[in-house]
């Protein structure tokens, strides 16, 4: 493996690692308020039950993405020093406002959770809404510094130096709207399907109380709901997405459609394997004329091939083809899925209590984070060799110090332990504090916990 | 303009931190010694502060960035062990923290974690000072390259450390200290009275012998300092800070209450003195960002970037301040959440 490889694969792995803590430290917040507003709007104390346990998930995920993202901002210096140098002279300001928003979250967070049943609901909702904002707001920046190596704009770059520099236009993108609005959509969706899972999971439980089974249906409909929507929302960014990646970033779209020859009528094939070879794919199930309408909303536009680029410059199109296919797949089957919960509870259908259907359910809120996942790697690998699209390739950009190999033992370690200690934590404490106790309400559960909960 | 700024995100945070090492290093101690008084006290202050003072941590790498991507480079380049290390310790004691307080199970690792990182931390950061003095990086064409081999094995970097880890200790001890007196807990106030009654001189000592002993081949802070007299006014001055700091907390009687205010000004003392030697050792470093390739000037950003960069920060940082000064009255000052949950924390055990 090259010093390049090894740096890419570490830098990979943590920012994979982030990536799970980050989304559900973006996303619980969001249930967190919702479920906030339905305790003030149904006065129904179940919802503000739900709140309370979300809040001690949230803590943790949260303070341990906290270390996982100092992590990331003292790597990328560490790792990509030559990028960095760039980013310093164009695009630092996200990362410079996301650690403002970091701190609204943290702030409000800290009130939520030590002023606890203290709060009137309505200072609950806000002091929510804020964390809700706080980390919405340092996604969206941190995302944005991604959109501005997908489409960089806003300086003119003369042999490698930042000229006419203007760091307000790097960052309003062309990317920035659609890559921010599909990434803020997705983690609302699989965050929302992750609880959906928790709830279809407790439903699944035998020998419930009536009140356990009435607190997990009016979650799992709260949070099917809310993964409904989004992941409409989120298909709909994405292909808004779609349509900018074609003007912007057209190698990047043939890459992930494994669309060899610039045409028009182009077709999207689905699945399949990507021949580079060949110069085709083999396998998958072609639409006719899709793409073209995909890309430019008319069937006969005319779609860029890879053929219009130097093929030193595509990246590894068997592998991009797939994991777009399975992100795209998985959103679809997340917006039928909730589409067919909805119309079983309309209908009162009795599947709606199967076990088989709770369990696709529960399957779901593991596919939602792949997902995740998968975008990410499917949106950096597609960007291939390039670290700043068509300015600075990853090998330009890598450390020259020897010895990424000791920080990769060093690094695994340390996050093999921190996922461990995360998981067995929050298993401990929900073992200690069970739903039924929290249900029915004593005057001891009222406090948020002894000693403070702490941040 | 920039420089400024950038040091004083440096000195705000190695006084944060120092406290916030120091303090889960106390609380490890006085936990182990079955001292719950003390202890309490001690994690009822560590508790809701680290986010926020991590939080100043990043807009130190990220400043630099936008201010000096030059520096930005070479340390980026030079640091990759060094920073591997500090972030290990880092993400063990943030994540132990959480984990601590989210189930019982893992709070006796919590405290042996964060009190073990608590007390390396602070002389991995300082090392970093040696490193900027130069002696220990070589330019090689367009990049750099770091001698790690003779960085650690060289006696003024562990005399650095010592000093970084000794000075946490006495400056979050005199912390604790007021307050231990805020929920008037008189014998964890004696505790931390007489840790820091040790630990003031030991660290003015290895102070004086760090920056006496020359890196080879690297900046003489002292020797150069000497010359000016803003050196020698800084330094002065603090040395009078610490005696007359020291001179209050030695006069003292075991086991007696103290005043809100002599408490207060024992702390104040002890964080001027500190401050005046960071502004002398500043005078000595100025104009090396790292000596002997990059200064201030020769790294500074695109004009444009510079000014957006400062603005910024100093507008945000303006704007949160009085957030995080009612943050301060809300969990820190207010003497009566100190009070309960110390309580609480001795009733717990």
């Amino acid at each position: 493996m090259t010093e390049a490889v090894m740096a890419r694969a570490l830098f990979g792995i943590t920012l994979g690692y982030h990536i799970t803590y980050a989304t559900l430290g973006v996303g619980i917040p969001f249930l967190i308020f919702l479920a906030e507003v339905m305790t003030w709007r149904t006065k129904d104390e179940s919802y503000r039950v739900f709140a309370r346990r979300l809040t001690r998930v949230a803590i943790l995920l949260v303070g341990v993405g906290i270390v996982t993202g100092t992590t990331v901002a003292v790597m990328l210096s560490v790792l990509w020093p030559k990028f960095m140098e760039v980013v310093g002279q164009i695009i630092n300001l996200p990362f410079e406002l996301e650690v403002f928003a970091f701190i609204i979250e943290s702030l409000f967070l800290a009130i939520y959770v030590y002023g606890g049943d203290r709060l009137k609901p309505r200072a609950r909702i806000v002091s929510s809404f804020f964390v809700t904002l706080g980390a919405g707001l340092s996604a969206l920046l941190v995302t944005d510094v991604n959109a501005f190596m997908n489409t960089p704009t806003g300086m003119t770059w003369v042999h490698g130096t930042v000229e006419n520099p203007n760091p307000w236009l790097a960052m309003l993108n062309p990317s920035m709207p659609y890559e921010l609005g599909h990434v803020l959509a997705s983690a609302y969706m699989a965050v929302a399907f992750v609880f959906a899972a928790a709830a279809a999971k407790g439903l699944l439980r035998r020998n419930l109380t009536s009140a356990e089974r009435t607190y997990h249906r009016k979650n799992l409909t709260l949070t099917m709901a809310v993964g409904g929507v989004t992941a409409v929302l989120t298909a709909f960014v994405g292909d808004a997405s779609g349509k900018m990646m074609a003007t912007y970033q057209p190698e990047k779209l043939a890459a992930a459609e494994g669309l060899f020859h610039t045409t028009t009528f182009a077709p999207l094939v689905i699945g399949g394997i990507v021949e580079p070879a060949k110069q085709m794919i083999i396998g998958g199930i072609p639409i006719p004329g899709m793409l073209s309408w995909l890309a430019t909303t008319q069937l006969s536009g005319k779609v860029l091939g890879l053929d219009a680029f130097p093929s030193w410059t595509w990246p590894a199109l068997a592998p991009v083809h797939l994991m777009f296919d399975t992100m795209v797949g998985i959103g679809t089957f997340a917006i039928g899925l909730a589409f067919v919960y909805f119309v079983l509870r309309w209908r009162k259908h009795a599947w709606l209590f199967a076990r088989w259907f709770l369990w696709v359910i529960y399957a779901m809120g593991f596919l939602g984070m792949l997902a995740i996942e998968d975008g990410w790697v499917f949106a950096e690998e597609a960007r291939q060799p390039w670290i700043i699209y068509n300015l600075m390739t990853v090998d330009q950009a890598v450390t020259t110090t020897p010895g990424i190999g000791w920080m990769f033992g060093g690094f695994m370690a340390l996050f093999t332990v921190l996922l461990i200690a995360t998981v067995v934590t929050l298993r401990t404490y929900f073992r200690n504090h069970p739903l039924d106790g929290e249900l029915t309400p004593s005057p001891k559960v009222t406090r948020p916990a002894k000693g403070g909960v702490a941040l | 303009m920039g420089a400024a700024f950038l040091w004083v995100l440096v000195f705000v945070y190695s006084i944060l931190g120092a406290i916030d090492f120091g303090s889960s290093f106390w609380r490890w101690v006085f936990h182990l010694r079955g001292n719950w008084n003390a202890e309490s006290v001690a994690a009822t202050y560590v508790s809701p502060t680290w986010e926020l003072i991590n939080a100043f941590l990043v807009v130190i790498p990220v400043a630099l960035v936008g201010l000096f991507p030059a520096a930005a480079y070479a340390f980026g380049t030079v640091l990759a062990l060094p920073a591997t290390l500090l972030l290990i310790l880092l993400a063990l004691r943030g994540a132990y923290l959480q984990f601590g307080y989210a189930s019982a199970r893992f709070r006796k690792h919590m405290v042996y974690v964060t009190g073990i990182t608590g007390l390396l931390l602070p002389g991995v950061f300082i090392a970093l000072l040696p490193l900027t003095q130069g002696g220990f990086v070589t330019r090689v064409g367009n990049s750099y390259a770091f001698a790690a081999g003779a960085f650690f094995s060289s006696i003024p970097v562990y005399l650095f450390m010592a000093f970084g880890i000794t000075l946490a200790l006495y400056l979050s001890a005199l912390f604790l200290a007021r307050y231990a007196q805020q929920a008037s807990a008189w014998s964890a106030y004696h505790r931390f009275r007489r840790g820091a009654l040790w630990m003031g001189p030991i660290s003015l000592a290895l102070g004086a012998v760090a920056l006496r002993v020359p890196t080879p081949g690297g900046l003489a802070i002292v020797a150069s300092g000497l010359h000016s007299l803003w050196f020698v006014l800084f330094l002065a001055v603090s040395l009078v800070c610490f005696a007359l700091g020291y001179l209050g907390l030695a006069m003292q009687k075991r086991g007696t209450p103290v005043t809100k205010g002599r408490a207060l000004w024992q702390l104040g003392f002890g964080i001027a003195q500190i401050v005046l030697s960071q502004f002398a050792y500043a005078v000595g470093h100025v104009p090396w960002l790292l000596y002997p390739y990059l200064t201030f000037a020769n790294s500074a950003s695109n004009h444009v970037m510079f000014v957006s960069t400062l603005l910024v920060l100093i507008i945000g940082l303006a704007i949160l301040t009085p957030a995080l000064l009612w943050f301060r009255s809300l969990f820190i000052v207010d003497a009566e959440y100190v009070a309960t949950h110390a309580q609480e924390g001795r009733n717990g055990h």
